[in-house]
């Protein structure tokens, strides 16, 4: 049997790994914004790279911080390159969990981000459907809970030219 | 299509049509009166830091390759095989020392000569006069890292071109205060369905941040960086620290003594301050600590955080390609939190420039109501702009100034073989 590095976290079966996953999924699909940053621990990274190495420029490095300031800027600011706001379906797919990744539990998957701007007929930006694929890597811990302490998103085009990724991936 | 009414002056008034935005026509000529005859920026030479190093990038829509040679000196390549056309590197960036065309195997030196053709037998003795070589782009010049290149070798030196926006370049470029300025290897790329002119009046417009970025001002406002009203009344002010100016060949530049949304506050780093005042002297270093965008016609902005290309695509159609800087002799501290501060504000998913590419995309849409007369008027604060006796013209930070002084030098592009008005080839107004 496969016992997680530390005694004290619990093993993440694929089931669980699935759970959390898909709700963050439905979440974000749903627009539940908030809800989303519960899922994260309180120490937390969401980030897209364009390379991935550390200390390069990124798409998004989002610390807590920068995470609740996205959050923020959704739901209570005039956000102009969300009006109209992005309607999204997240598709996970290939998942594989690793409760011995260095470090801590590790959550692989794909993901592809379909997204419309649905609004008047006609102009540029809106009304067509964007699919945006990447590979996924989630670091969880146990907190009571599984929570999300790391989520990196490699977009298949990261180091291509990219247009309007203001929903969140 | 004669282009010399589609952008129109007065006293007061000042206004260019729509079909700068919208005709494939004119965006054509652009290609070759504007970027196929004007120093265009290319690249920062710490992309190639060693020779044999290059990149591939374009000058206008035509693609190029960027090397250093041997002896250090750089050469812009027409990435055009001379047999059959095929490109002869599909790379981004790489280092080599000759190029290997894909198609038929011609082997040609970095420098654009062809070294051999495959099979040399097929081709007569006289074959070597032919001079069968990559087209080497004549004009190639640096100023302060940055290379620019010309695709006519009718054009004034580089220095003499830059000599009206120079001293806002060296500001910018002694940030690094070891006199090193580099990029990361990472760089933010945007496309958008606008045209490219969007990105170019805008990096200078203060006209728009209240209303486009009131979004990133309530973050500060949240946060507690900065109080939404004291951001509204510093930029409504009319004062000599806040202002916007035109210069001659197109130039802008927009300068904010209270500071640009999205950059890093150097005040809160005093040893970064103590390291520019020790390398520069004191009334240097708060001249350099300014924060201003600089535009440099037609394809470059100088951002406090990074450098800023715009490539053409089509006419509705725009790459902005974002190299944030790393200044050499800053602490890491520094140029990360300098890194930070960038990436909150730029990049295809940030808080600020994302609202920016949506009004461009949005005055693209705009652009093609045109059944009615269809003008973008740009005459603010043309009644009260400033002329000097350099050429340069300076404004209210909000007013459209630099925008002005863009689409002048467009006008004098676009009408040179009409024997177009303002800075001709060798830069004295007519
Ligand atoms: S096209 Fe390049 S060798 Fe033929
Ligand atoms: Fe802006």
């Amino acid at each position: 049997m496969i016992r997680s590095a530390d005694p004290e976290t619990p093993l993440l079966t694929k089931d669980d790994a699935e759970d959390l996953i898909f709700r963050e999924a439905r979440i974000l699909d749903e627009r539940r914004f908030e809800d989303w940053l519960d899922l994260f621990s309180q120490e937390c990274l969401y980030w897209l790279p364009i390379v991935d190495v550390v200390g390069e420029p990124s798409l998004i490095h989002d610390n807590r911080d920068a995470m609740e300031e996205r959050v923020f800027r959704l739901l209570n600011t005039t956000v102009h390159a969300q009006i109209p706001a992005s309607r999204t379906q997240h598709d996970v797919s290939n998942l594989e969990v690793d409760n011995q990744g260095g470090g801590g539990v590790i959550i692989r998957c794909n993901q592809v981000v379909h997204e419309a701007r649905i609004g008047a007929p006609g102009q540029n930006g809106l009304g067509s459907l964007r699919s945006i694929p990447a590979r996924c890597v989630y670091k969880v811990v146990w907190e009571d809970d599984w929570k999300i302490k790391e989520k990196k998103c490699l977009l298949l085009q990261r180091d291509l030219p990219l247009y309007n990724l203001t929903f969140i991936f | 299509m004669d282009v010399s009414n589609l952008v129109e002056e007065s006293n007061d008034r000042f206004r260019v049509s729509s079909k700068l935005y919208s005709s494939p026509e004119i965006f054509d000529q652009e290609m070759r009166d504007i970027f196929g005859s004007t120093w265009v920026y290319l690249a920062h030479e710490s992309q190639l830091p060693d020779s044999g190093d290059y990149i591939t990038t374009t000058i206008g829509i035509q693609p190029v390759i960027v090397t250093r040679l041997e002896d250090q000196s750089i050469a812009v390549l027409l990435n055009r095989c001379a047999h059959r056309g095929a490109v002869v590197c599909r790379e981004g960036r790489g280092h080599a020392d000759t190029f290997r065309c894909p198609y038929h195997a011609w082997v040609y030196a970095n420098d654009g000569r062809l070294v051999a053709p495959a099979q040399r037998t097929g081709y007569p003795e006289e074959f070597q006069s032919w001079n069968l070589n990559l087209d080497r782009v004549p004009r190639v010049e640096t100023y302060r890292g940055l290379i620019f290149a010309c695709i006519s070798s009718e054009v004034e030196p580089l220095s003499q071109r830059l000599r009206h926006i120079k001293r806002y370049i060296d500001a910018w470029d002694d940030r690094s205060p070891s006199g090193h300025t580099s990029v990361f290897a990472a760089v933010q790329e945007y496309v958008f369905p606008g045209n490219w002119k969007f990105q170019m009046e805008n990096g200078v417009d203060g006209y728009h941040g209240n209303y486009v970025h009131e979004s990133f001002a309530k973050l500060l406002d949240r946060s507690g960086e900065l109080s939404l009203g004291s951001l509204t009344r510093s930029r409504n002010q009319l004062g000599s620290l806040n202002f916007s100016k035109g210069f001659p060949y197109g130039d802008g530049l927009l300068e904010r003594s209270e500071g640009m949304l999205g950059t890093f506050d150097s005040s809160r780093y005093p040893k970064y301050r103590e390291q520019l005042k020790d390398a520069f002297g004191e009334e240097r270093a708060k001249d350099i600590v300014i924060q201003r965008n600089i535009f440099i016609f037609p394809n470059l902005y100088l951002f406090e955080s990074h450098i800023r290309v715009i490539r053409p695509l089509k006419h509705d159609s725009s790459v902005v390609e974002v190299y944030p800087t790393i200044l050499g002799g800053a602490d890491k501290e520094v140029n990360s939190a300098r890194l930070r501060e960038h990436e909150r504000f730029f990049g295809p998913a940030s808080f600020g420039a994302t609202d920016d590419i949506e009004m461009f995309v949005s005055a693209q849409s705009g652009a093609r109501a045109d059944y009615f007369e269809a003008w973008f008027d740009m005459s603010r604060g043309l009644y009260r702009e400033k002329l000097n006796e350099d050429g340069s013209r300076v404004g209210h930070s909000t007013d459209e100034v630099p925008q002005r002084a863009a689409y002048r030098q467009w006008r004098v592009c676009m009408t040179r073989e009409l024997g177009g008005k303002g800075i001709d080839k060798r830069g004295v107004a007519s």
